[in-house]
């Protein structure tokens, strides 16, 4: 996250316009808090899927008494980090709208979400799709909202933005003390296996150096 | 000797250009490797240009004042130490 996507130029000027942040370190603070190789700032890193390390990172967009306008689980890209602040954005203006009803107003939060999810785009969705291991998990998970029950592709598992934006539509304005954290990020396994970096465990450097020894060998 | 070419060869060399020229190309973000020395750069970026609030409620009370949202971001682990 902190790598790609909070150092993102576009990010850092959006969150200091429109965001006052805050950050809370949940490690064995919360039931629901994963666990991952320790990766330090002085590692490599590198881009992932959308969602990918839900149980280790959520991004919550609030208004100022505390209502979820958005959460975001694990890491996010940063054209679609400020894609989704943007919907966060009108949802925020919307909740601050005089002279419309509740209901009226949680109407129009359930379709602005499932609206956002119909307009992601293709590359929005190819970046969103779950990694092995927790499609695995959610494949065999017995009424998960990842499955297709309707259309042509029945069967087929959801994307991670469009799971995303249907169960944030369920939760309009909803109190952050009683948003359900551990149900709202269930996308698959809670330890997340990101080894990339990590010296002794990063396949990536392994195979690199392995086949930089076998070139010095060959030249010799 | 100047070799000439078929006319079949040269149609379908248009046919494919123009195909690549029409066709968008909608992959993902790919997998972008940051370097060590550029995560050490990135995360002093993120410690020290967001004006980060000691906690919640802090962040709250900045927002109503400043007419703002508030981004709350929880994370096992330290932003600026071990993730």
């Amino acid at each position: 996250m902190r790598a790609v996507t909070l150092s993102d130029d576009r990010v850092i000027k959006d969150l200091k316009k429109n965001f006052v942040v805050v950050r809370k370190n949940i490690a064995g603070k919360t039931s629901y808090a994963g666990t991952s190789n320790t990766h330090l700032p002085t590692y490599a890193a590198m881009c992932v899927n959308n969602s990918s390390g839900h149980h280790n990172v959520q991004m919550f967009i609030m208004t100022q008494d505390g209502r979820v306008l958005h959460c975001l689980p694990g890491f996010w890209h940063p054209d679609h980090l400020i894609a989704e602040m943007g919907l966060a954005k009108n949802l925020g203006k919307l909740y601050y709208k005089k002279g419309i009803s509740t209901a009226k107003r949680n109407e129009l939060f359930l379709n602005m979400h499932l609206e956002q999810a119909l307009k992601n785009d293709k590359r929005m969705r190819n970046s969103s799709k779950l990694q092995g291991f927790d499609a695995n998990k959610m494949k065999k998970k017995e009424g998960s909202d990842f499955k297709r029950t309707e259309g042509f592709i029945k069967g087929k598992l959801k994307t991670a933005d469009q799971v995303m934006h249907e169960r944030m539509a369920a939760l309009p304005f909803i109190k952050f003390e009683r948003f359900n954290v551990k149900k709202y990020i269930d996308m698959g396994l809670k330890r997340y296996k990101y080894d990339y970096g990590v010296p002794g465990k990063d396949k990536y450097a392994k195979k690199k150096k392995s086949s930089e020894k076998k070139k010095k060998s060959d030249k010799k | 000797m100047v070799k000439k070419t078929s006319w079949f060869s040269t149609f379908v060399v248009t046919l494919v250009l123009l195909g690549a020229a029409f066709t968008q190309v909608e992959a993902g973000p790919g997998k972008t490797r940051f370097t060590a020395k550029e995560v050490e750069k990135n995360t002093k970026k993120v410690m020290s240009q967001l004006p980060w609030a000691k906690n919640l409620s802090e962040a709250k009370e900045l927002a109503k004042k400043k007419n703002k949202l508030v981004f709350y971001i929880q994370i096992v682990g330290e932003l600026d130490g071990g993730l």
